[in-house]
């Protein structure tokens, strides 16, 4: 079925792309930058997903293992986890290319 | 970490959100991996715990669908006796007991009511659900059970001893979903898997 969600935005972002490129002219070569920085946080992001989930199985189950008590593995279900995460990825992403300018400076 | 893999990590989640949201990808693997198989008459209806009591008392939406599934196939004639399942949580009543008043309410003759309360996991549950029926000689059971569950769940159950014949409760999978829906149901699979994989390296199926 098509989606509308797919219309909207490639629309947007080439109206925004047209705009920003006329007034700034960041040219073809800032806009390609920026897609390598937010696949690199996309990647980080996603890793910190994955280990918030490792990290989560393995505690429940300690859990289970170590006492009386019972936590439901079903609790890691939840949208919260995924936006969480990217807020990690979001913070180690920055610190990591202030470090690199930082280093770049000195 | 190399900015190189961290890129190409990124670029291959992106594509796999792509993909599951705006593509019926996840809705073949649901397909796939939920069972789409026809009512078995059977000697007990099993409806399996699905999301407990609410703080006030009512049973969840999703326990309340799992519920009135299983009440269905009871007044359609598929098997003689319902079994309602379902742990305690917090509050007074568990559950399986709710779920049973609801039952009653619906026209199920009490004494074709069974509860199967207290347990938390699947395995509890077959293990509960088997004290409870095998000295009643009940071997084939219908298992009402949430859609990306039924195949844990019939595996587990059949390792107790049952024959089981799973009845899903999920709405149909279709290939016309929305990305939301399509997400949602990747939350499903994926949650399962690490179930599934779980019960196996612990032996339960």
């Amino acid at each position: 079925m098509f989606s509308l969600l797919l219309l909207l935005l490639p629309v947007a972002t080439s109206v925004a792309v047209i705009r920003i490129a006329r007034r700034a002219g960041p040219g073809q070569r800032g806009l390609g930058d920026a897609v390598r920085l937010v696949l690199e946080l996309a990647g980080i992001s996603t890793l910190f997903l994955v280990a918030n989930l490792a990290l989560g199985v393995a505690i429940v189950l300690a859990i289970r293992m170590l006492s009386t008590f019972f936590v439901s593995i079903y609790v890691l279900n939840d949208l919260s986890l995924v936006a969480l995460s990217f807020l990690e990825g979001a913070v180690f992403f920055c610190w990591r290319r202030q470090s690199a300018t930082r280093s770049d400076g000195d | 970490m190399s900015r190189g893999f961290l890129r190409g990590f990124g670029a291959a989640a992106l594509v796999l959100f792509l993909l599951a949201s705006f593509t019926p990808a996840v809705d073949l693997l649901g397909l796939l991996v939920i069972p789409d198989r026809p009512a078995e008459r059977a000697e007990a209806i099993v409806v399996l715990g699905a999301g407990g009591v609410a703080p006030s008392g009512r049973l969840t939406d999703s326990s309340l669908r799992a519920t009135m599934e299983g009440i269905n196939l009871f007044h359609e004639g598929w098997a003689p006796l319902l079994v309602l399942s379902g742990g305690s949580g917090q509050l007074l009543r568990t559950e399986a007991e709710t779920r049973a008043e609801f039952a009653r309410q619906s026209g199920v003759p009490p004494a074709a009511i069974v509860i199967a309360g207290s347990a938390r996991t699947t395995r509890e549950e077959a293990l509960k659900v088997r004290a409870l029926l095998e000295p009643r000689g009940v071997r084939k059971i219908l298992l009402v059970v949430d859609g990306p569950g039924a195949v844990r769940a019939m595996a587990v159950f059949e390792r107790v001893g049952f024959e089981a014949v799973p009845s899903p409760w999920s709405e149909s999978v279709t290939t016309d979903a929305t990305p939301e829906e399509r997400l949602t149901l990747l939350r499903s699979l994926a949650m399962e898997a690490i179930a599934r994989l779980y019960y196996r390296l612990m032996g339960y199926v």
